[in-house]
């Protein structure tokens, strides 16, 4: 049976390494593919929450991350993962990516049909939160 | 008519017009993310202290996707994590988050109550002015002084340990109307492991270490803090002590001016800083993905 594929390796390593980290790409192994990029600006009033709902379209779930900038204009964009209130500062007034909650109605995650991202505004006054979501062409179930 | 080219690769046995996504290994048609740096660095906290953060410059000069772990040997928490409680010393929990700017990837650890700090409230009081056991109260009450002694139970320390600092932390349950400064002396119990009060503990030896204290008594719900770090260390530099054991305070009146004291029933709680700090190593996986844009 041939042993066929592409591979490329980095530089300075042998194309017979048996390493994976030493290949930038291999055929043997399959590599996470973004199927698309969404972003857009969620106006939140003060102490309110509210979600985005993307419809991805991929009909299983897909591997998602999430990055979001909630201190407006901080230029700093946290990554969103696994526990409630990520991100920011909810102590300061920052606006936070909400990832656990008491029942699946609200909270960030995602499903066969959607990306949901909720975020809260713990401030005093209406903000404009960016986000991203980076949905990849792979299984995350 | 379009063209339509590109390099397509599926997965072993799945033809290349499988219309399923997952099929495929990799494709021009779908972008992949695009490796910048792999870093590693760590975060040493000194014990007192709750929180550390440090930065990882990518010299990319817009917001990069990025990656980032808290690593322990060989595992691995991905960034944000949140680890409740137990954690030496009493920390009730510690956070991991990152954030991407134009310049730097920056980690951040926060941690409640800081790291390396042990605190417990009283398990025993006794105030001279009422006779009992049921609070504590050091001053002057309407004219007649006052004294009271605390105690506390398993404390966190090992024999001859170095300790950053210690502090009694009296709750204003209830205070004097009077005007001027509390004048108080604390002495530690000279024990091994002072035994729970019953009744009055003010007979029992004193340690050599005093701390004299002259202050405005805080507005009540606040704490007042009395430095007992000498007292502590002279306590556990007994032959018989040994950790866990018992210390105790004795509070003095030392002429407080009429009706000023501090008087509490429930809260005072003693807390010790340990010396010494703690790493948390991380890594991080940089990309050349923008994400501001």
């Amino acid at each position: 049976m041939g042993d066929y594929g592409i591979k490329v390796t980095k530089a300075g390593e042998d194309v017979s390494s048996p390493t994976p980290e030493d290949y930038i790409l291999n055929s043997k192994y399959s590599s996470v593919k973004i199927q698309a990029q969404y972003t857009g600006t969620l106006t939140i009033g003060a102490g309110d929450t509210e979600v985005v709902s993307i419809e991805h379209g991929l009909s299983f779930t897909p591997l998602v991350i999430i990055f979001a900038e909630p201190s407006p204009s901080s230029g700093k964009w946290f990554f969103c993962l696994v526990y409630n209130d990520s991100g920011g500062d909810p102590d300061s007034g920052d606006c936070s990516v909400d990832t656990t909650w008491p029942d699946d109605i609200a909270g960030t995650y995602v499903d066969p049909d959607y990306v949901k991202i909720s975020i809260t505004n713990h401030g005093g006054s209406s903000k404009d939160v960016k986000w991203r979501a980076i949905v990849f062409a792979d299984s995350g179930e | 008519m379009a063209k339509d080219y590109g390099i397509k690769v599926m997965k072993a046995g799945e033809d290349i017009s499988s219309s399923d996504i997952r099929d495929i290994l990799f494709s021009s048609k779908y972008t992949m993310l695009k490796y910048h740096s792999d870093n590693t660095t760590s975060i040493e906290i000194t014990y007192g202290d709750g929180s550390g953060e440090i930065e990882i410059s990518h010299d990319l000069g817009y917001v990069p996707a990025y990656i980032a772990y808290m690593t322990e040997g060989l595992i691995s928490y991905p960034l944000p994590s949140y680890f409740p409680a137990p954690f030496p010393f009493g920390t009730q929990y510690q956070q991991f988050d990152s954030y991407a700017d134009d310049e730097n990837i920056t980690l951040r650890v926060k941690a409640e109550p800081a790291y390396g700090v042990w605190n417990r409230n009283f398990t025993d009081v006794y105030n001279d002015y009422y006779n009992n056991n049921w609070s504590v109260m050091a001053g002057n009450n309407d004219g007649t002084t006052a004294s009271g002694a605390i105690r506390f139970n398993a404390v966190d320390l090992v024999k001859d340990e170095s300790i950053t600092s210690a502090w009694l932390r009296i709750y204003v349950g209830y205070k004097g109307a009077g005007a001027g400064n509390l004048e108080i002396q604390t002495f530690g119990i000279d024990e091994d492991d002072t035994a729970a009060f019953s009744g009055s503990p003010m007979g029992r030896t004193s340690t050599t270490a005093v701390n004299n204290q002259s202050v405005i008594v805080p507005p009540t719900t606040e704490y007042m803090g009395i430095d007992v770090k000498s007292i502590v260390e002279e306590v556990t530099a007994r032959g018989g002590w040994s950790r866990w054991n018992a210390l105790g305070f004795k509070i003095y009146d030392n002429s407080s001016p009429n009706d000023v004291y501090i008087h509490d029933y429930y809260n005072s709680y003693l807390e010790i800083v340990h010396s010494g700090s703690t790493t948390f190593n991380f890594r991080v996986i940089i990309f050349k993905d923008r994400i501001d844009s």
